[in-house]
């Protein structure tokens, strides 16, 4: 165990700091993380199970190894995220394959906040939306579906999203207003495919 | 069954994996700010011979060329050290993009910042006085940078226009004197109502550009005479 009793209020800027001194420590950010980077990696990327946990493995290992590379001005989330994105993408790049269907839960605070960011609150189904968001996700290209996973489904704001994707905000700024349009589009497309069909 | 952080730092102890150290990353590091700032002062260099080799030339002399002046400011531009001075601003964002905090910035503002910093410090290099032999090494050593460059070497060796360049090699009498010129022919000069600036002391080793006409064969007869250099 390490050797200072962990304190779950701890920050994890001050986890890092303490992994520093006692590697005992990574434990618990790894522990703190596990789970949120398991479904990150899975969103953006589509792999099994067993290949999503090899890929977190790496991005625990890849982030022990640069941890002292770790700017403390950063948020610590940020960095890890970015480990685990580059790493699923070169995991990717490895077996040559493209990111596939992203089969996620959309709930409805995310529904709701889409639908609103959108500006489709007369024009699509609540219900409908939650049904078919993943599909339709699914088709948007690959730089604008990262934006929404991170902006919508992993909560991030701008600047975290500008820290994992190593990107100016400006830039964030302007995909993710893309990205909208892009799905806003698919989503009518899909609609009205479904209504006719009926 | 083991969580995957339980399974990972199994393997960092099994294997002994270690952080890299401190400082390797603060190098890394260092060395793109590094090689930013050298990309910058490569710039700046540029703009110092761009400005230069504009402040050197004699605009006056193109109608001596069979040029308009905008045919000759066209040929004048120093388009290679433009080119440089565009390259090192594109490795320039290329260095600082790599830096810790460097992606947080737009390329655009980057370029911009460069390209600022390499006209300031260019100009303050110009103004300041900085030592510009390499242009004269270059022009005077190497065929294919007059190629690239269009210098007073090209201007200046026109006899047959009336603009010769060169070097005193000998003084005969207050109205004439020898003159190497750059391919090294021998001239000798004539000298009636020349006018030079005040400031020109006459000797050997001396590097004067001359408007004038050739009559015979390489005896030229000065109009006006100017420094080489007019720094």
């Amino acid at each position: 165990m390490p050797s200072n009793f962990f304190d779950s209020s701890k920050t994890d800027e001050e986890l890092v700091a303490l992994t520093l001194k006692d590697k005992e420590n990574y434990r618990y950010l790894m522990e703190r993380y596990e789970k949120k980077l398991m479904r990150y990696i899975m969103r953006i990327s589509g792999i099994k199970r067993e290949d999503a946990e090899d890929v977190l493995q790496e991005s625990f290992i890849k982030a022990y190894q640069k941890i002292n590379d770790f700017d403390f001005s950063y948020k610590f989330s940020s960095w890890i995220y970015r480990i685990a994105h580059n790493e699923t993408f070169t995991h990717l790049r490895r077996k040559k394959s493209r990111p596939k269907v992203i089969d996620s839960e959309f709930s409805s605070i995310i529904i709701d906040s889409l639908r609103d960011d959108l500006n489709v609150e007369k024009e699509i189904d609540k219900k409908y939306l939650a049904k078919h968001l993943s599909e339709i996700m699914s088709v948007i290209s690959e730089k604008y579906r990262i934006v929404l996973v991170l902006k919508y489904l992993e909560d991030k704001d701008y600047q975290e999203i500008s820290d994992i994707l190593k990107k100016p905000m400006g830039t964030v700024a302007t995909l993710l207003k893309r990205a909208k349009e892009q799905l806003k589009k698919e989503i009518i497309k899909d609609q009205s495919v479904f209504k006719s069909y009926g | 069954m083991a969580s995957v952080s339980e399974k990972t730092f199994k393997t960092i102890q099994d294997k002994h994996i270690v952080p890299q150290p401190k400082w390797q990353i603060v190098l890394r590091n260092h060395i793109f700010w590094l090689l930013f700032g050298l990309s910058v002062i490569i710039g700046a260099l540029a703009v110092s011979i761009v400005l230069f080799i504009l402040s050197e030339r004699d605009w006056d002399v193109y109608r001596y060329l069979d040029k308009s002046l905008a045919e000759y400011i066209m040929i004048s531009i120093p388009y290679l050290w433009l080119f440089i001075l565009i390259l090192f601003a594109l490795s320039s964002y290329y260095y600082f993009k790599n830096t810790s905090k460097g992606y947080r910035y737009d390329m655009s503002a980057i370029l911009m910042a460069s390209f600022s910093a390499s006209i300031l410090i260019g100009t303050i290099l110009f103004f300041g006085g900085i030592d510009f032999r390499l242009q004269e090494i270059l022009a005077d050593n190497f065929p294919f940078y007059n190629n690239l460059v269009y210098t007073d070497e090209d201007v200046w060796d026109s006899a047959e226009r009336g603009l010769l360049g060169g070097e005193v090699i000998e003084i005969r009498g207050s109205d004439q004197f020898i003159l190497r010129d750059m391919e090294g022919g021998m001239w000798s000069i004539g000298m009636v109502s020349t006018s030079w600036p005040e400031k020109l002391i006459f000797q050997r080793g001396l590097r004067i550009k001359i408007i004038g006409h050739p009559t015979e064969d390489h005896i030229f007869f000065a109009n006006t005479i100017r420094s080489w250099s007019g720094r």
